[in-house]
């Protein structure tokens, strides 16, 4: 009996040590614990799995000529994953747990950006190549008083994504409204 | 002969015994209550057949409409969030690209206040 339970915890920490590192090869990685919403001045957290994705893009097909080239590229995503704070002030937010994302991005991944700069403001780009496109990116993006984690699912274009800015009518992240949604599936 | 005659005997026409034609009006009278009592039973199942029926029908219409509006607010809310997290990682992307292409970061500062003017601080 005791060789029976010692048996079946080894098996389970294997199955867990193999779980676990599972997210991060698949493109996406757990932002989860990251939560600083009981201290941030405004935080943003989308949670969109691929279900909800295909709902939004139909949505948004028949919205417009705007919202069709956007709903072709959810369409090809399989998640969406934001967690976005701004504090009132530096030094609320932990690097460690900056480190902990980090951790999760295995040598599959490349980082294909870093970019830190004298006032504070850093931003690094993960990509997860799969073939000749992508299957993740993750942006972590970081000032004083604001923290960003973005992990994006699936086939990204980067240039689209880029040119997107402004484009929804969203007044950029600094503004006096909060923005709190969560969907989950 | 003796056919003929037995033929024309039993052909012959007969008076009806006593009260016949009284037993034949009153079965007929009650054949006809009868089909009268089946025939209101009838549209009284039918009446209610076609209630259950269209009542069914609406009812799932109803549901179905109600349905379609929960989806409907479900997917306007999925696009909402949709744009909010594509408006973050694009403003996330285009910071990176313009460090790396030597803007002055100072503008993304002023974009990030909303404010469209490029300003320089020296």
């Amino acid at each position: 009996m005791k060789r029976r339970t010692i048996e079946l915890t080894i098996a389970l920490m294997l199955l867990l040590g193999v779980a676990l590192p599972a997210f991060g090869q698949n493109g996406r990685i757990d932002i989860s614990r990251i939560d600083y919403s009981a201290t941030a001045a405004e935080t943003v957290e989308v949670t969109l799995d691929g279900p909800m994705l295909r709902m939004a893009a139909r949505f948004m097909r028949n919205e417009g000529s705007g919202e069709r080239e956007i709903a072709e590229m959810i369409e090809k995503l399989e998640g969406i994953y934001v967690k976005s704070f701004s504090f009132d002030g530096p030094g609320m937010w932990t690097s460690s747990d900056v480190a902990a994302i980090k951790a999760q991005i295995g040598p599959q991944w490349q980082r294909i950006v870093n970019v830190k700069s004298r006032d504070g403001e850093n931003v690094e780009i993960y990509f997860l190549p799969k073939g000749d496109s992508l299957s993740g990116i993750v942006i972590v993006a970081t000032e004083d008083d604001e923290l960003t984690v973005v992990n994006l699912v699936g086939q990204v274009d980067l240039d689209k994504l880029s040119r997107l800015e402004n484009q929804f009518g969203i007044p950029s992240m600094g503004l006096e409204e909060s923005k709190q949604g969560k969907v989950s599936k | 002969m003796s056919l003929e005659k037995d033929l024309k005997r039993s052909m012959a026409r007969k008076e009806a015994p006593a009260g016949f034609a009284d037993r034949v009006l009153d079965r007929i009278d009650t054949h006809a209550a009868q089909r009268r009592t089946r025939g209101r039973l009838s549209n009284r199942l039918s009446r209610v057949a076609a209630l259950l029926l269209v009542g069914t029908i609406g009812t799932g219409a109803w549901l179905q409409h109600q349905e379609n509006a929960r989806q409907r607010r479900e997917a306007e809310q999925a696009s909402m969030l949709v744009r909010i997290a594509l408006q973050i990682a694009s403003e996330k992307t285009n910071i990176a690209r313009e460090h790396l292409t030597g803007v002055d970061p100072d503008r993304t500062k002023t974009r990030k206040e909303g404010n469209t003017n490029e300003t320089k601080n020296d």
